[in-house]
């Protein structure tokens, strides 16, 4: 690992920035800090019922069991009992009513966790029944809204019905999905001086945290500082769920006095909070013999959970998304979130986007089984060209998605594959081959435009190392490395000058939710724009010093190899750390703040119509799968994936996101199955009955091509976000073994495989092929 | 509390804790050692693999294990190796290094975890491939990378290292084991724990424990735990607290694996990665090798025991529903002396076995004859997973006449059973496809799935007769030809 090559791949391609502490288990987590004397546990008493009017509650016995500091429920909120943030519809605890199996009700804070959870026994509470809403169907019949419905129109849709050659309508339903980071939820809550409380918390947004903590506190937003180091995963699992805990915590450290922990152990944390949102897509399509598409409409019937959470931006991002890499000359799409009496489902890596793309991939696979075309055919046919405008109205500008399905085609072996596919199936009976075909078009920036703004904050010290703090959290994507190397090449030093710092909002306030694949775009931006300031003023300062016989230009100044010089006269120069004690001596800011705000883009919600996204993310992929039809188990033999990335800030950073989102995407459509019983407790709550992807799924043969180029329509540094897009590439998958499946009888027929493709559903659909085909 | 001596990454420890801690809250909270991560406490996710050497037969053995599931009082005698007694930021172990060079980190939480189990592997597998890897990290969820990067990294070192394994040893290891060795002859069990309590007894030998037996009032509703893998799932999760225990997994003399006439004995105290090295076992009951691949985690198949398997009566045991099917029996013991019964009449409701009062089972006797074995299971995930419905096949042919057949099932009823009608149908029968179909529907007829959150009742069945026709298809593959 030391030859030369490497080194140049080190160089390349940085590691990761806290690597060498997380690898040897000295990088800390929040329960990894050590423990303050006085530290008090808290623990939670949730309601067992999806919907119950709360009769009473009895503290009195687990007050007085000793160790116990503090037992609390919605009465001592000093401020308002509301952790809402879109919709102000959540109560921290609530008072009369839970609307949930596993809402919390009443908190405990204890000198140890035994104690705490000995003193949750004790508390009584008389519950009065309600009928709880518990499924889609339910939630329609009931009309349990968490908002009015909303529309995207273009075109005409009647008049794209009445033009088609064909229409065909169904519904398919999309299946839920844990976040399963493998840090559970936690948070930390410090009490200082002067009414002060310092949280530390597992949060993808610290600045909601700081906000909905003081208003339940009853403090201001200066009273709250919310410090966040890293997270053990976050997934979107820890975008709004986070908030409820570290509310619990302060609320806790605010009535002891002393530091308080919470933190959810895996069965808790998979029990009690919300989830990926399943959706009812109901579809109709109408197009032509050639299978191009001359309408769509749908209609997303939304799970949300009891409380809005973001169930409304989720399901504006899966209506922006219905029309995926296609064009759609008349479409309507509709988008109804359900009220139930689930968990608040929230954000999950693709947010309501990979739905929205499940269902017209669908409903593509309908149209190629209608016109007996070659499903990658079916797909060309309806791709989006350059110039096109989106449902929403938003021109596509660089659409080189033909490009890459030539590439994905010519990586394949396309034909020849589908041949050797047909081939083997009409050998083997009870193993079947199926390809899958997914395309991905994925929308950068928040839709809900205030969210597009960050900041960062870069102070250089007078040694000539970097101190760099920014609005992103570091949660395993490595926005610290994507930030650090922007700052690196603007300052032209090494890496080892510059350090991240934990995101706190005494640094950077008002930071927007680390979520929307779109951190390291807006705080590698702000971070950049930070740094150009400072550089500008060094650059004058450095044009001094270098003067010598003639005048230095300015634009000729370079920052490079932690050196500064005239790129016309390189042999004088100066050095970084110089040049910065100089810069300090004549007092020159050291120091600079960088505001970042996505440009040109604009959305109106309610009307369905602007141009949200900066840019779009292309590419696309390919899997083949192999079925056993006698156990209904399947194994990726191999996927092929052509990713167009603009420029890469760091492909090693870039490839790990490809194949982490690529085997979480797997996961969704197959094997991760929850579960819960006729109360609406969820009984899948331990990976010993939650199954996510082991190294034993990981596809036999997975050919990656990360294609780059230079185009305006990218970010910082001409770089494309990677977080979200290329869990779509999971949905391959699917729709290959539901090409396997339908090998079984002969293609005849199309199979309704049920979502996500268990065993049991692959064996069940298999059953009901054979017994029509029969 | 008990006290205990160990070692922990070279570094001799004596300390005492209470019997109903496990080694993850010891590491983490005892020894303020935060590296070990702790993401679901029963098992299944790995972040707190650590590796554990114990004295066996005059030989120290390492192995990776999560430390969630290991009772703390159990480290007495043994070494403890946790993250932080590899590599520091400064001076990188290669498997670290590795892992950083091939961007196998990303939030960095399994990290650790992964570590261990990748040094665990190394440890005893000085030229492990891919599918060894795949096994040994098949028990450590990673939710960021995909596994793609960790899988090169310990590729990379699987190919480095290869010639000198010695090399992935951190210093410290040179004097352990003699130290470990010395240490284990001069710690006395009785004298060095603590007995005031007397919660948790581990026994050295049959004789130490039937003699504590005979004060019934002190053992009364004792729980034996021996390997402990579902048992301190139990504890963790459920917060089951038993009262008292008694430990069998210090007693040498139900760890063996010897050859019997025409069977093969397997101590009861055997873990699954004992089995699974053992030669008789390879040569003469492949069966069970391929079977235990698919139990658990590698982690769980270190620390997990055949005897405890057996005896956790779990109604989908993989494992005990190919000795079913191989006519296994279990030989018992208690003070007064052995006693043997079929394996397939050892269980008599759920959860219920035919285990009396201050009796343990001592061994599994399994024939070794000519017969055609084969074992399918059912289960949503390729590894570590329970099954849905499993099923074994054992058949003795004379020429292409069944003499003799077994077929037993796991998850159909509340114990792994013997399907006696449709085994009985097969003897004296010439394989046919026709046999194969009518196995199925008397089968289908002597079972009684329930529905559950493993699968539903129809999903059941038909997995039942899947399995069928899978057994024949290995089996007799010309009939499908």
């Amino acid at each position: 690992m030391h030859s030369n090559k490497d080194n140049k791949y080190r160089e390349t391609f940085p590691q990761h920035l806290s690597g060498k502490w997380l690898v040897t288990g000295k990088a800390r987590f929040i329960f990894d800090e050590p423990k303050p004397k006085d530290l008090q546990f808290v623990k939670i008493l949730t309601s067992p019922h999806a919907h119950a009017r709360i009769v009473s509650i009895d503290k009195s016995q687990a007050q007085n069991i000793k160790g116990v500091s503090t037992v609390l429920s919605a009465e001592d909120i000093p401020g308002k009992n509301q952790i809402g943030v879109v919709a102000k519809d959540e109560p921290l605890l609530p008072h009369s009513k839970v609307n949930y199996v596993g809402q919390p009700v009443v908190i405990v804070a204890a000198d140890s966790v035994a104690i705490a959870e000995t003193a949750i026994k004790q508390i009584k509470i008389k519950y009065k029944l309600l009928k709880p809403i518990l499924s889609i169907n339910q939630a329609l019949k009931n009309n349990s809204l968490l908002s009015e419905i909303r529309k995207i129109e273009s075109g005409n849709i009647q008049k794209g019905f009445a033009q088609s050659d064909y229409v065909i309508e169904g519904l398919v339903n999309t299946c839920s999905q844990d976040h399963f980071y493998l840090e559970t939820q936690i948070a930390r809550a410090i009490p200082t001086e002067d009414n002060e409380f310092i949280i530390q918390s597992a949060t993808q947004s610290p600045s909601e945290v700081q906000d909905v903590v003081a208003r339940v506190l009853g403090l201001k937003n200066k009273d709250i500082t919310v410090d966040v180091r890293r997270l053990g995963g976050g997934f979107g699992g820890k975008e709004r769920a986070a908030t409820i805990w570290a509310c619990l915590a302060a609320l806790a450290a605010y009535k002891t006095r002393k530091p308080c922990e919470l933190r959810l152990s895996r069965v808790d944390d998979m029990s009690w909070r919300g989830k990926r949102h399943p959706m009812e897509c109901k579809y109709k399509v109408g197009f032509n013999k050639d299978g191009k598409m001359k309408a769509y409409a749908i209609e997303f019937n939304i799970k949300g959970g009891a409380y809005t959470d973001l169930s409304l931006a989720i399901m504006q991002r899966a209506m922006v998304h219905a029309d995926n890499a296609y064009f759609m000359p008349n479409a309507r799409i509709i988008g109804r979130p359900l009220r139930t009496n689930f968990p608040p489902n929230t954000a999950l890596r693709g947010f309501g986007a990979p739905q929205g793309i499940f269902a017209i991939e669908y409903t593509m696979e309908r149209i190629s089984h209608k016109l007996k075309i070659d499903p990658i055919k079916i797909r060309q046919a309806n791709l989006y060209q350059t110039g096109q405008k989106t449902p929403y109205g938003q021109k596509i500008q660089d659409s080189n998605l033909s490009e890459l399905f030539d590439r994905l085609k010519k990586n394949s072996g396309y034909d020849k594959l589908v041949q050797d596919v047909h081939k083997f199936n009409h050998k083997s009976n009870y193993i079947k081959r199926g390809i899958g075909i997914t395309p991905v078009k994925f929308g950068l920036s928040f839709t809900k435009i205030s969210h597009n703004q960050t900041s960062a904050l870069i102070w250089i010290y007078e040694d000539g190392t970097i101190s760099v703090s920014h609005g992103g959290i570091e949660m395993g994507q490595e926005v610290n490395t994507k930030v650090a190397q922007v700052v690196e090449k603007q300052f032209g030093v090494s890496l080892d000058r510059i350090r991240i710092e934990s995101n706190n909002t005494r640094r950077i306030g008002n930071s927007t939710p680390t979520a929307a694949s779109a951190c390291a775009d807006l705080n590698g931006n702000a971070a950049k724009i930070a740094a150009d300031k400072i550089i500008s003023k060094l650059k004058h300062f450095a044009q001094k010093l270098l003067y010598q016989k003639q005048k230095t230009k300015l634009e000729n100044i370079v920052f490079k190899n932690n050196i500064i010089f005239d790129k016309q006269n390189p042999k004088s120069f100066i050095t970084f750390t110089d040049l910065v004690k100089m810069a300090f001596a004549e007092r020159i800011p050291l120091c600079a703040h960088g505001f970042y705000k996505t440009p040109n883009i604009n959305f109106d919600p309610i009307k369905g119509q602007g141009s949200p996204f900066l840019y779009f993310v292309y590419g696309c992929a390919l899997s083949l799968v192999e079925v056993d039809v006698l156990s209904g188990n399947f194994t990726i033999k191999k996927t092929y994936i052509v990713h167009e990335m603009g420029k890469s800030l760091n492909i090693a950073i870039d490839r790990g996101q490809i194949e982490g989102a690529f085997l979480q995407g797997v996961g969704w459509l197959t094997i991760e199955e929850l579960l819960y019983d006729d109360k609406g407790f969820c009984i899948t709550n331990t990976p010993s009955t939650y199954k996510i992807p082991t190294i034993k799924d990981i596809a036999q043969e997975l050919n990656i091509e990360m294609i780059e180029r230079d185009t305006p329509y990218s970010s910082v540094l001409g770089s494309k976000a990677i977080g979200e897009p290329p869990l779509i590439y999971g949905e391959s998958v699917f729709f290959a073994i539901k090409n396997a499946i339908e090998s079984v009888a002969d293609y005849k027929f199309e199979t309704n495989l049920t979502i996500p493709a268990t065993p049991e559903s692959i064996i069940m659909a298999i059953e009901e092929l054979k017994k029509i085909s029969d | 509390m008990f006290n205990i001596s160990f070692f922990l990454n070279g570094e001799e420890v004596n300390t005492s804790v209470p019997s109903n801690l496990n080694t993850l809250s010891f590491i983490r909270n005892h020894l303020n050692l935060t590296g070990t991560k702790e993401g679901c406490s029963e098992g299944d996710c790995g972040a707190c693999t650590i590796v554990i050497g114990k004295v066996r037969n005059e030989k120290v053995r390492y192995v990776a294990v999560n430390s969630c599931l290991i009772p703390a009082i159990r480290l007495h005698g043994k070494h403890l190796v946790t993250i932080e007694g590899l590599g520091s930021p400064d001076n990188l172990h290669p498997i670290q290094q590795a892992l950083l060079d091939y961007h196998g980190i990303q939030c960095g939480y399994c990290t650790p975890g992964v570590v261990m189990s990748l040094f665990g592997l190394f440890l005893n597998n000085k030229r492990p491939t891919e599918n060894d890897i795949h096994n040994a990290l098949e028990g450590n969820l990673c939710r960021c990378t995909g596994y793609e990067s960790i899988k090169k990294a310990a590729i990379f070192i699987a190919n480095r290292f290869k010639n000198y394994p010695n090399k992935l040893l951190p210093s410290y290891f040179t004097e352990i084991n003699k130290k470990l060795l010395s240490f284990n002859k001069r710690i006395l069990w009785k004298q060095d724990i603590n007995e005031t309590y007397n919660n948790y007894n581990i026994p050295k030998s049959l004789k130490e424990l039937f003699t504590s037996w005979d004060d019934t009032s002190k053992y009364e509703s004792c729980k034996i735990i021996n390997g402990g893998t579902d048992l301190m799932v139990d504890i963790n999760i459920k917060k089951n607290l038993y009262n008292k225990f008694i430990d069998i997994s210090e007693i040498e003399e139900i760890n063996f694996i010897r050859r019997k006439n025409h069977s093969t004995l397997i101590g009861a105290g055997t873990t699954f990665s004992e089995i699974l090295e053992n030669c008789i076992i390879k040569l003469k009951l492949p069966i069970i090798i391929s079977t235990i691949l698919q139990i658990g985690s590698q982690q769980i198949r270190n620390i997990a025991t055949i005897g405890g398997n057996i005896g956790n009566a779990s109604p989908v045991a993989d494992l005990t529903t190919v000795l079913i099917a191989l006519d296994a029996k279990l030989i018992l013991k208690s003070k007064s002396g052995l006693r043997k019964v079929n394996l397939s009449d050892f269980y008599l409701s759920y959860k219920k076995i035919l285990l009396r009062t201050n009796e343990i089972i001592f061994a599994i006797e399994i024939p070794i004859k000519k017969t055609l074995t084969s074992f399918e299971k059912g289960a949503k995930r390729k590894a570590v997973d329970i099954a849905s419905v499993n099923s074994a096949i054992c058949l003795e042919l004379k020429n292409r006449t069944i003499t003799n057949a077994r077929i037993a099932l796991g998850g159909v009823a509340p114990f792994p059973v013997l399907a006696v009608k449709a085994s009985s149908y097969l003897k004296g029968k010439i394989i046919t496809k026709d046999t194969t179909k009518k196995v199925s529907s008397i089968l289908n007829a002597e079972i009684k799935p329930i529905s559950d959150l493993r699968g539903s009742k129809e999903f059941r069945t038909l997995l039942v007769r899947n399995q069928i026709t899978r057994h024949f298809l290995k089996l007799f593959p010309e009939l499908y030809a």
